[in-house]
């Protein structure tokens, strides 16, 4: 079976999922993304890449309750699957492998 | 109809329909003014639209395709039923095929009719009388932009035409992969 290969941005999410616990919802999962990456990501893509990962089995989502500051439309809450886990856990340790003895001139720590 | 409405009606062209609710949601609970939410759901649009085309270009391009030949005929059919028997009347049949043949150029500015043929199926599947409702004053606005004015120019409609197309392309293709 062919390992699950993911994207830059794909491994942003879902660490950002991961990081935002229940709480993971598209307005909290752009915000906790522009706090630690110092780049916003516009709707469209992240959008795009939580229908996608959801298709592929990588999250799952699930429907909150109606809230007056939204309209009266509910929030879809994201959780990373077991799948999902496995594959940016196997992504990571492919980063640190490769990280393991390189020194990055300018950077303290890795 | 709300702006709120109008958001989700637009989406539902492109995004799967059971995420559009939540969607706008999270863009309204943004609150960032009314341009960075029109223009979030604009991008939100395209970007959906882009991605399939790039998951699977040739098909959504060969469903593109098939859906212009099929509006082509049938405009060239609408058009036939409406001139012939009066052409044929005062005409030899002879001139009949130069004759339509020099209508093509009429598809270029037949904007409303595309957009209402290109989306009758769908919203007559789904009966929504208020989608109905707006595409018929859609059309009616093209109208009336093409005679008080004179635009849309040439390149505007085709503009609208190649976008419809992909959409409805889109509609199809996302249609497909949820039955496999």
């Amino acid at each position: 079976m062919q390992p699950i290969t993911l994207g830059e941005f794909e491994q942003v999410v879902l660490l950002t999922i991961l990081r935002l616990g229940d709480a993971a919802y598209g307005v909290s999962i752009r915000k906790e993304i522009a706090v630690h990456t110092d780049r916003e990501p516009s709707p469209g893509a992240l959008y795009t890449t939580l229908d996608r990962l959801e298709e592929r089995g990588l999250v799952t989502s699930s429907l909150g309750d109606p809230t007056p500051q939204r309209g009266g439309r509910a929030k879809r809450f994201f959780k990373v699957s077991a799948k999902g886990v496995e594959a940016v856990a196997r992504v990571q340790r492919g980063y640190r492998r490769l990280l393991q003895g390189v020194t990055l001139p300018g950077v303290s720590h890795a | 109809m709300r702006k709120s409405a109008i958001a989700e009606w637009i989406l539902s062209l492109a995004m799967p329909p059971e995420h559009v609710a939540s969607t706008v949601g999270d863009l309204i609970e943004d609150n960032r003014g009314p341009l960075w939410f029109w223009t979030a759901i604009a991008r939100t649009v395209v970007a959906f639209v882009w991605r399939d085309l790039a998951a699977d270009g040739i098909r959504m391009a060969g469903n593109a395709l098939m859906d212009w030949c099929v509006y082509a005929f049938s405009f060239l059919a609408i058009q036939a039923l409406w001139h012939v028997p009066g052409f044929l009347w005062s005409h030899s049949y002879r001139e009949l095929l130069p004759k339509l043949w020099s209508s093509i150029p009429a598809y270029w500015n037949s904007g409303p009719m595309f957009l209402l043929w290109i989306f009758w199926f769908p919203v007559s599947t789904q009966s929504r009388g208020k989608e109905l409702l707006t595409w018929l004053v859609t059309g009616l606005v093209w109208i009336s932009l093409c005679g008080l004015t004179g635009v849309p120019t040439d390149g505007v409609t085709v503009g609208v035409v190649v976008l419809c197309l992909f959409v409805r392309a889109r509609r199809r293709f996302r249609s497909r992969i949820s039955h496999v």
